[in-house]
């Protein structure tokens, strides 16, 4: 009986597209649009302005969910009242938006900051949730649980990787060499964590806090897109012009229907696999 | 081989099939909870063989994935050697032989799942397909050293089955196999529901128009064909609570969209669901066993059994 060829053949070829399509390309400077002009070093010149602005929410914010930390005692007992932090809003603000200049930062190169952010693993949950890096600077993961943890963000244009944290043990530096907004990060041990990482060429970025407020300063004299991404409700855009010195105030508005549906969900594209997106959206152009 | 002598093999195949069901089963825990990438090393588990300290959370349905996994290796290590030294069909020893292989490529496969995390949706298809496609392999070996195959083996009864009916039997076996690599590719978030749901048609088609062909042929040749109407009436059963089951998990997975981890009812049902789905594949590889061999039959001496007989 000849069954079983067929369906190997099939297998064997998805899974050498799927390995195409999920090749990361090398690692090394961020891609460059084509034609554009090279980046000049930017030195700051004291003219630099500020960005501030808050993120709103309107409607009936969904309710947040106890997370059930019974399959480690050791994460029940330290955090015993925890809850979920996909979406935190405080007065009709909204918490954990990060902010960042999506567009007019092209003519200029950024050094990247010596400094190190640190995400904790803290009451089996992130610390902070959502965060921003540059491209290529380093990245502190901690552990103040005394349980094991691995994080394992899962980017789509950077490396993946996956890294087990016993309790105590030293801190984990890692960076990302490439853009990208935003990496999920997650402990496959303790599935309710979860956190963010924006990585971007140039350090202009911010998360809302509890009021939903939010500054980026230092930023250059120009036109500029900011973009607000949240994990459930998605990105927004507004265009602002920052003059010399000056503080321009923008505000982000989300409402309670906008939740778009994770991709897995989705009925279509159902012929695209989330790794090939990138490269059918060049084929496409 | 005496049909009393084999029997001895065919509890053990037994045995084996019913270990790798449980393994299925396990598997499809480790994907529904999200926990694939709970243990970062292999062949160890956080670089020891038995870390009973550092299973908490998740790793629980890791390691036993792994416990398990290295339990059907064992068993179909031994099953293998028992068929190739108890067997004197060439065939059947050769079989034992490909399930073998197949476990050990499973094993590494499942080892490069954890280990190659940047392919890790490929991986996890290829892994979720082989194993569906080692369990028809243990399945095959079991019916084909039952007593009950013995029997037909030796029976010179015969009956005339349609032409088309193995080819619809393969048809519907590769379509079952696409089925659960489309099945695998939602679970593992690679692609949409909209080719499993399509999948799931034109397998349905398919599965019908077996079970209608078996019907027919039983009533037009007045025949009672337990051979093959028992397992027909398994893949109507299973088919039935498949669709049921499919559309639960899909809905109970939409549902819990937004819960901060995996909770029930959607674990259950998704393994269920994936649980299911293997035992359609065994009943299916029965009756496709079956169909062959019967068809194959046929050209030696055509005899139609009278009305009634049991077959």
């Amino acid at each position: 009986m000849r069954i079983g060829k067929s369906p190997l053949v099939l297998v064997l070829t998805l899974a050498a597209l799927s390995l195409q399509c999920g090749k990361k390309e090398e690692v090394g400077e961020a891609p460059k649009e084509e034609g554009a002009a090279p980046a000049v070093a930017y030195q700051p010149t004291g003219d630099e302005g500020t960005i501030t602005g808050v993120v709103n929410f309107t409607g009936q914010p969904p309710q947040r969910r106890r997370i059930q930390m019974d399959a480690d005692p050791v994460c029940a007992q330290k955090n015993p009242s925890a809850l979920s932090e996909d979406v935190i809003v405080n007065n009709g603000k909204l918490q954990n938006v990060f902010v960042y200049v999506k567009s007019g930062l092209e003519k200029y190169s950024f050094s990247v900051p010596s400094e190190e952010p640190v995400l904790d693993q803290n009451g089996c949950m992130y610390r902070p949730r959502v965060l921003g890096v540059m491209a290529g600077q380093n990245l502190k993961i901690i552990t103040s649980d005394p349980t094991n943890h691995n994080i394992h963000p899962t980017p789509k244009n950077n490396p993946e990787w996956n890294v087990n944290q016993p309790p105590g043990s030293e801190p984990i530096i890692r960076s990302f060499p490439r853009p990208e907004v935003m990496i999920p990060v997650k402990c496959n041990q303790h599935p309710w964590m979860r956190a963010y990482v924006g990585v971007l060429r140039h350090p202009f970025h911010a998360v809302s806090r509890e009021d939903g407020s939010f500054e980026i300063k230092g930023l250059p004299p120009g036109e500029y897109e900011i973009e607000a991404w949240h994990e459930r409700y998605g990105a927004q855009v507004a265009k602002v012009t920052v003059g010399a010195k000056e503080t321009k105030q923008i505000e982000f508005t989300y409402a309670a229907g906008q939740a778009y549906r994770p991709g897995s969900l989705r009925l279509m594209p159902a012929l695209v696999l989330p790794c090939c997106e990138k490269t059918m959206a060049r084929a496409a152009k | 081989m005496p049909v009393r002598e084999s029997e001895g093999l065919y509890r053990f195949a037994l045995v084996t099939v019913g270990a790798t069901f449980v393994l299925l089963v396990l598997g499809a825990l480790v994907t529904s909870n999200e926990a694939g990438d709970s243990v970062p090393d292999w062949p160890t588990a956080f670089g020891r063989w038995m870390p009973l300290d550092q299973i908490v959370g998740n790793v629980i349905y890791e390691y036993t994935h792994r416990i398990a996994a290295a339990t059907v290796g064992i068993l179909m290590l031994v099953l293998a050697m028992g068929v190739w030294w108890k067997e004197k069909r060439a065939w059947v020893r050769r079989l034992g032989g490909v399930a073998l292989l197949a476990v050990l490529v499973q094993a590494g496969l499942g080892g490069a799942r954890v280990l190659f995390v940047e392919h890790r949706f490929a991986l996890a298809l290829i892994h979720a397909f082989m194993g569906q496609f080692f369990f028809s392999l243990v399945v095959s070996l079991a019916l084909v050293t039952s007593p009950g195959w013995r029997r037909l083996e030796q029976s010179r009864s015969e009956i005339h089955l349609p032409a088309y009916l193995p080819r619809l039997c393969s048809a519907a076996v590769v379509g079952l196999f696409v089925q659960l690599l489309l099945g695998a590719g939602f679970r593992h978030r690679g692609m949409g529901i909209l080719p499993h749901i399509l999948g799931a048609v034109g397998v349905s088609v398919l599965l019908l128009g077996i079970i209608w062909s078996v019907r027919k042929v039983a009533r037009e040749r007045e025949v009672e064909l337990r051979v093959l109407s028992r397992p027909a009436l398994w893949v109507a059963g299973l088919l039935g609570a498949q669709l049921g089951l499919g559309i639960a998990a899909y809905f109970a997975r939409r549902a819990a969209r937004f819960d901060p981890q995996p909770l029930e009812p959607m674990i259950s049902l998704t393994v269920a669901h994936v649980a299911g789905g293997a035992l359609l594949l065994a009943a299916l590889l029965v009756l496709t066993w079956r169909v062959f061999w019967l068809s194959g039959m046929r050209r030696a001496t055509p005899v139609l059994q009278p009305a009634g007989q049991k077959i």
